[in-house]
This record gives C-alpha cells, structure tokens and sequence, in this order.
C-alpha cells in the first residue's frame, strides 16, 4: 500500500494497493493530517487493486467533509472492478467518477 | 420366605377342632344323663329315708313314745304359735337374727336349745327329751338320704290358704345355731303359693313341693287311734336343690373337660412330632435343598447337585425325587451357559481385537494432498466385516479400489486381508494394471476351498490426463460429480476377484477433471433396507450425491448417513456399509489462523494471489474483497477464547472455490435477502450512514454463496 498526496492545482490522493479495512484505517489517518485548501480534490484510483466496503464508507465521509466545505471531489482511473463496486453499491450516483 | 403357618400347625389345629367338637358334644351328653342320674338317685335314698322314718314313727319299736313326743312338741309349737305375738312373725321381720332370737326368748317362746349350751326357757325344759329324739331322726334322716335339709312341719288350713308351721329343722342340730346360716326355726311359717307346685304325683306316699329351685318331698306322719283311724300329726320334708346337683355335675364336667383338653393336647404333641419326623422334616429338607440351590446360583460358584434322602415313599418323597431331576437339569444347563458364556466373551474379545487389526489394516480415513482429497466411512454389520478401501501411490498414478467380501465375520475378514495385500502387491510390482489384477484373481482363486469372492473396483487416476482408468469386478458402479451432474462409471461388468481362475478383466477409461468428485460404495449402502423391505437403491445414492454437491466431502458423507438413517430408521444393519469419496483438486490452498488479528486478511489476500497466479485479475479481485468484508467480519464478532478460521481455495475449472471455515456463532450472514442499499443519489449526504455493504458486495460479487454450521463450527462457501 501506498498513499500519495499531491497539493497541486488541485488537491491529489494516489492510493497505491487495495482499500481494504486496514489500509482505510491507514489512509484516513493520513488524510486527517491533510489541509484541503484546493477547490477540488481528486481521488486517483489508477493504482488502487479493489475498494471493499469500508474504502466505500471512507470515500463517503471524505466526500461529506468536502461538500461541507464547498468542494468537489472526483475520483479518476477507476478499473473495472472498482467501477462495479461503486456501480452495484449506487455509490455512482453520489460520486463524481471520471 | 419366612413360614408363618406351618403346614403341621394347620393339621394339628384341624385336628384339634375335630376331636373337640366330637368330645366335647359326648360329654355334655353323658352329663346331661348323669345330671339326671344323680337326681334319680337322690330322691330314691330321699324316698327310702322318708319311708324309714315313717315306719318308724309308725310301726317302729319305740313308735308309741315317738308319736306321743312329736305330739307334745306340736302341741308346744302350736301353743306357741297361737301367740299372736310371734305368730305372724318370720325371720324377715327381724333386721339380724340376734334380734330374732331374742325376741322369741324374751316371750318364752324359745323352743330349740342352742347345742351345748342348754338355756332354755322353762317351758321349754318339759319337751327337751321329746325334742331331741324328734331332732336326732330327723339329722339322720338328712344326712343318710343326701338331702340339704330335713324339718318337720304341719299344715294349718285357712281356706284356700296352706301355712306350713316348722315344728324342727336338722340343720338346726346339725351346724348348730350361727349367724348367717339359714334354717326355719321352729313356730316360724311358710305360705304356700300357687307357684309352689305339688310334684311327683304319682305317689301318694311321696309328694313334693317345687319352691323356686328346691324341691322338697315329703310324708305325713300319722298317729293311729285306737280304733284304727290314722290322724295325721306332722310332715317329714327332705329338701334338695336341684341347682346344686346340676352344679356338681357341671363341676364333673368341668374337670373332666380339662383332663380331656390336656389328654389331647399330649396327643396332638405327639402328632406333631410324628408329623415332624415323617412329613415337615423331609420339606424342610427340600427347601433347604432349594434354598442353598438358590444361594449358590447368586454367588456364582460352582453347583453341585444335592442329594435328597427320604426313607418314605410317600407324596414329598416322589417331590423330592423329581426335585433331584430338576435340580441336576438347573446345574448341568447354569453350568453349560457358564461355559458358553465364557467362550463368548473369549470369542468376542477376539472379535475385537480382529476388528482393530482390520481396521488398522484400512488406511486413513482421509486424505489429501495437491491432487487429491479422500475421505471414506466404513461400518462393519458384524465386529469384523468383509468390506475394505485401500489407495495409495504407484509412480504418479494413484490408485484407489474399494471391495466387498463375499460373506460376513471372521472368515471375510481373513479373505479381505489376504485379497488387499495382493491387490497392492501386484498393482505396485506390475506394470500392467489389467494383469495385476488377473495375478490378484488367479492367486484368490487358488485354493479358495471355502468359494469366497470378492466384487471389487479399482481404480488408477492419471492427474496429467485427467482421466480415470478402472477394472469394474462385478462391484456396485461408482459415480462422478463433474459440475454439478451425476454420471455413473459404467462400462463393461467383469467377474469377480477369486471366482475362477484365468480370467480376462477389461478396463476402461473416463474422464476425471479437475474439481471432479468420485464416490465409491459397497452394496451395504443402496441394499440397506427399511422396515418395509424397501432398498435405499441406487436412486437415492445418486440423489444424495447430486444433493451434496456444494457440500465438503465430509459433509457429503455426513449427509449419506444422515439419508440412510433417515430411511431405514431402527432397522439393524445387515451387510457392511463402506463409502469413499475422492475429489480430483488442481489447486488448493488451506490457510490457517488462530490469531485474532486483522493484518490476518493482508496474509489471506496475499497467499492467495501467490498461490493462483494465473487467475483473472478480476476474480482476483472479487475474491480479495469477500476476503475483507468477511474476515472482518468474523473477527469483530468474535467472542471464542480462541479464534479459529481455516480458509481454503480450490481451483474448480474457471471457478474459484473459497471455504472459510471458523468458531463462531452460528449466524448465517447470507441469510437475509439483498437488501436495496444502492445509493440513488438522492440521499442527504449528512444524514447517511453508510454500513452493511460488505455482506451485500460478497453477494453480488461471488457467483453463490454457501453457509453451514456443524459442530460448533460456520462455514461459508463462496464460489467466484
């Protein structure tokens, strides 16, 4: 596992592995750390394996926290199993995916 | 038993009552008759003395001077008694007889002089002489005659009226005058009553009166005048109390009575020591027989017969003689049990041991390595069955045969033991499976004097090929599972192993790929019977397996003897049930964890990656998703002393299988229904909550899902 944050034009998460239980733990902690100052943040799942259900719930409270604040979130380079992990869940219907 | 009545008290108490009944009835009569007697007698000795003293005063020698003295007393009487001033009076009208005394005296009317004291009254001086001769025959005449009492009395007439005046009384003379005893005193008077009867009639001489129970008979005494009239002067009555006669013949009766009693009870004293010694002895004799029979019977020692002795030839005598018969029947059959007994428990430790060797002689129970997974059942009928399975390696074929032994126990046993070893002695020194096993019938065959047989199944799996070669020696055909279907091994049936020697066996050859089960079976499975004769049958095997498709290969046998029980219910079990199951895996991967740890699911998602390299990313994936969600799960639930979860993935063709075996609750996760948590959008993102998506995504991400709890353990299966 591997977490990348980039404070570029926009506010950058790279999740390297699979985001599972404890790397959501993991992940969480380090985005606790983080001041989000950007308009937009982006969450970059070109590397990330699979997202289990509580890198669904993570993702949803990242997304509360910046809706909070006015921001966007969009997630990017979703695979396909990702992609129907959000698809079944409904989670596509909240998140901005692109 | 504790006698409470002897049979010799019985006897001797109905004995008792007879004789008795019997003596006592005799007995009363013969008194009742001497009752009667004594009475005849009496009054006969009373008659004769009445009779006496009348010839006496009559005609006797002293007769003139005996008339002239009573005449004279009479006279004094009736001079006394004309004084109105006793004459009314009776001993009754006097509190004590003291009184009475005195007051006769006291008017000069004392008539009878007390005994050795001679106070008398001076009038009474002049009749002494002619008193005490009167007395002295009428004490004679009471005591020769046996009555209670003599007096002399005469009769005065008033009207219908009769007074008798007492003139004398011998009881006077003869007890002397005393307080308390009764006499009539002389000038003293009794009334007749219409109660007093005159009895005994038929004598003129000799009438009586019946007063209360006294009876007194009497005669007049007459002085004869000179021209031969007779003037009567007094009467001479002797009195009895009849009472008093039956009294003493009751008395008699009585003594009697006791005297018999005790003659009797000697006798039945005698009686019983006779019946002792010829009756009650000999039973007491057979029942101490029994009794020590019986003991001896309890205490399991050895039993000898007893010999009864009886002299006599009577009844207990022929009873105790059949009693010698059966008794020596009881010994001689207690001792031959004891003896079958014995040998049984020898034989069936034997058996036992038999049935170790044998079953050490089977090969595990269960097997598995990176191609294959066995597990097999076996029930003997009888301790040691005919029944056995055998597998193992031969180069990188694996063999695996199942047979049953014609016949049951120890002699199936021995021919299982010798037809497994050549079975496995062959196969591996042979190259030719086909000739292996026709080596293994010539050798069975040979000398099979006792024509025992064996319908066997072997089978040689060649991974590489996946395919299964097989000799089918007229045994039940085994199934295969391939995806979900049944399909029987048929092919072409060849005779069985030891029936005739220099036979040809066919072998034949199918597919067995990857993820494919085998079930083999002994005809003890599908002939089980019901009560109602029916079979459990090839359908039902074939049913069964279908049915435990998802199942591990111990719950597939679990679920065979659950089916079997089910069907043939408390029916005994008559033929041997044997049943292995054999399951073909590429890839296997078992994972262990004891540790209750969530870096346990990195571990899990890791090995499995390594372990199937060559899977879709995909499943891959979905696989390691599951892994999450239900681990987690598992371990936050959690609440064993020691948590156990063993994983294990299979390659099945395309699929993937996954069991996740642990210690939890029993909580099937699957078993609510999909619940619609797809996120619409519409939601207020503040309020939701999101949870309960990992159960759901291990739904909709696996192909099925499968969850068991046995013995304390849940599993769940998952196919991908």
């Amino acid at each position: 596992m591997e977490i990348r944050i980039k404070h570029e034009d926009a506010f950058i998460i790279e999740f390297v592995g699979r985001l599972d239980t404890v790397t959501s733990l993991e992940l969480q902690k380090a985005l606790d750390q983080e001041e989000v100052k950007e308009d937009l943040a982006i969450f970059d799942m070109k590397e990330t394996e699979y997202i289990s259900s509580a890198g669904l719930r993570l993702l949803l409270s990242l997304k509360k926290n910046l809706t909070k604040q006015g921001k966007a979130l969009e997630i990017h380079n979703v695979n396909d199993i990702c992609k129907e992990v959000f698809k079944v869940t409904g989670f596509v219907n909240i998140l901005t995916i692109k | 038993m504790k006698i409470r009545f002897p049979i010799i008290l019985k006897i001797a108490l109905l004995g008792l009552l007879v004789t008795s009944l019997g003596s006592g009835v005799a007995l009363t009569i013969s008194t009742l008759n001497q009752n009667k007697r004594s009475e005849e007698t009496l009054i006969e000795n009373i008659d004769k003395s009445l009779y006496s003293v009348d010839y006496m005063f009559e005609d006797g020698d002293n007769s003139q001077d005996l008339q002239a003295s009573l005449k004279n007393v009479k006279e004094y009487i009736k001079t006394v008694y004309s004084n109105p001033d006793i004459k009314e009076k009776t001993l009754k009208d006097f509190s004590s007889f003291e009184e009475y005394e005195t007051y006769f005296q006291e008017r000069d009317s004392w008539v009878f002089p007390p005994p050795g004291a001679m106070i008398a009254s001076p009038a009474f001086l002049e009749f002494r002489k002619d008193f005490r001769e009167m007395s002295h025959i009428l004490l004679e005449a009471h005591l020769s005659s046996g009555a209670r009492a003599a007096y002399l009395c005469y009769e005065e007439n008033d009207g219908d009226k009769t007074r008798l005046i007492f003139m004398d009384d011998s009881r006077i003379t003869y007890t002397g005058r005393k307080p308390g005893s009764f006499y009539h005193l002389p000038g003293s008077h009794y009334d007749l009553t219409p109660q007093d009867t005159i009895i005994n009639e038929k004598n003129e001489l000799y009438q009586g009166y019946k007063i209360d129970s006294y009876l007194t008979r009497f005669i007049e005494l007459s002085e004869t005048l000179e021209d031969g009239t007779e003037v009567p002067v007094a009467s001479l009555f002797l009195e009895y109390d009849r009472k008093e006669i039956q009294k003493r013949s009751m008395d008699i009766l009585f003594s009697e009575l006791i005297i018999l009693g005790s003659v009797m009870v000697v006798v039945i004293m005698l009686y019983m020591l006779i019946a002792y010694f010829t009756i009650t002895k000999n039973l007491r004799k057979l029942t101490v027989a029994t009794d020590s029979i019986s003991h001896e019977l309890k205490q399991a020692n050895n039993i000898t017969p007893k010999k009864l002795e009886f002299r006599s030839r009577d009844e207990i005598a022929s009873l105790a003689s059949s009693f010698e018969v059966m008794e020596e029947e009881i010994v001689n059959y207690v001792n031959i049990i004891k003896k079958e007994a014995k040998e049984n428990e020898r034989r069936e430790a034997e058996l036992e041991v038999a049935s170790s060797i044998q079953l050490s002689a089977l090969p595990a129970n269960s097997y598995l390595d990176e191609n294959v997974e066995l597990k097999a059942f076996i029930k003997p009928a009888k301790v040691v069955g005919g029944d056995f399975y055998d597998y193992f390696y031969h180069g990188d074929k694996f063999f695996l045969m199942i047979a049953d032994v014609s016949g049951k126990g120890v002699p199936a046993a021995l021919f299982m033991m010798k037809a497994k070893q050549l079975l496995k002695a062959k196969i591996t020194s042979e190259t030719s499976f086909r000739k292996a096993v026709a080596e293994v019938n010539n050798e069975l065959a040979l000398n099979n004097e006792s024509s025992l047989f064996v319908t066997s199944f072997i089978a040689r799996i060649d991974f590489e090929k996946e395919e299964i070669c097989y000799i089918n020696a007229g045994h039940e055909k085994p199934y295969i599972l391939h995806n979900g279907e049944v399909i029987k091994v048929d092919g072409t049936a060849n005779f069985v192993l030891g029936g005739m020697e220099d036979i040809e066996f066919e072998e034949e050859t199918m597919k067995f790929e990857k993820g494919d089960t085998l079930l083999l079976f002994t005809d003890g499975l599908n002939e089980s019977i019901n009560s109602k004769q029916e079979e459990f049958s090839y359908e039902r095997v074939e049913n069964t397996f279908k049915e435990s498709k998802d199942l591990s290969l111990e719950e597939k046998i679990h679920l065979f003897q659950q089916r079997l029980q089910e069907f043939v219910q408390n029916e005994e079990q008559f033929d041997d049930i044997t049943i292995v199951t054999l399951k073909r895996e590429d890839s296997t991967l078992s994972l262990r964890y004891r540790n209750k740890d969530y870096q346990i699911i990195e571990d899990c998602v890791n090995k499995f990656q390594e372990a199937f390299p060559n899977l879709e990313e995909e499943k891959k994936s979905k696989v390691g998703i599951a892994l999450d969600e239900l681990l987690n799960n598992i371990i936050s639930y959690d609440e064993s002393e020691q948590l156990e979860i063993d994983i294990t993935f299979t390659k099945l063709q395309d699929d993937v299988k996954v069991t996740i075996s642990y210690n939890g609750q029993d909580f099937n996760p699957f078993s609510q229904d999909k619940e619609a948590k797809i996120l619409s959008g519409d939601e207020d993102l503040d309020s939701l909550n999101p949870g309960g998506y990992g159960v759901f995504l291990v739904q909709t991400l696996s192909k099925s899902q499968a969850y068991t709890y046995i013995k304390d353990h849940a599993t769940i299966t998952l196919i991908f």
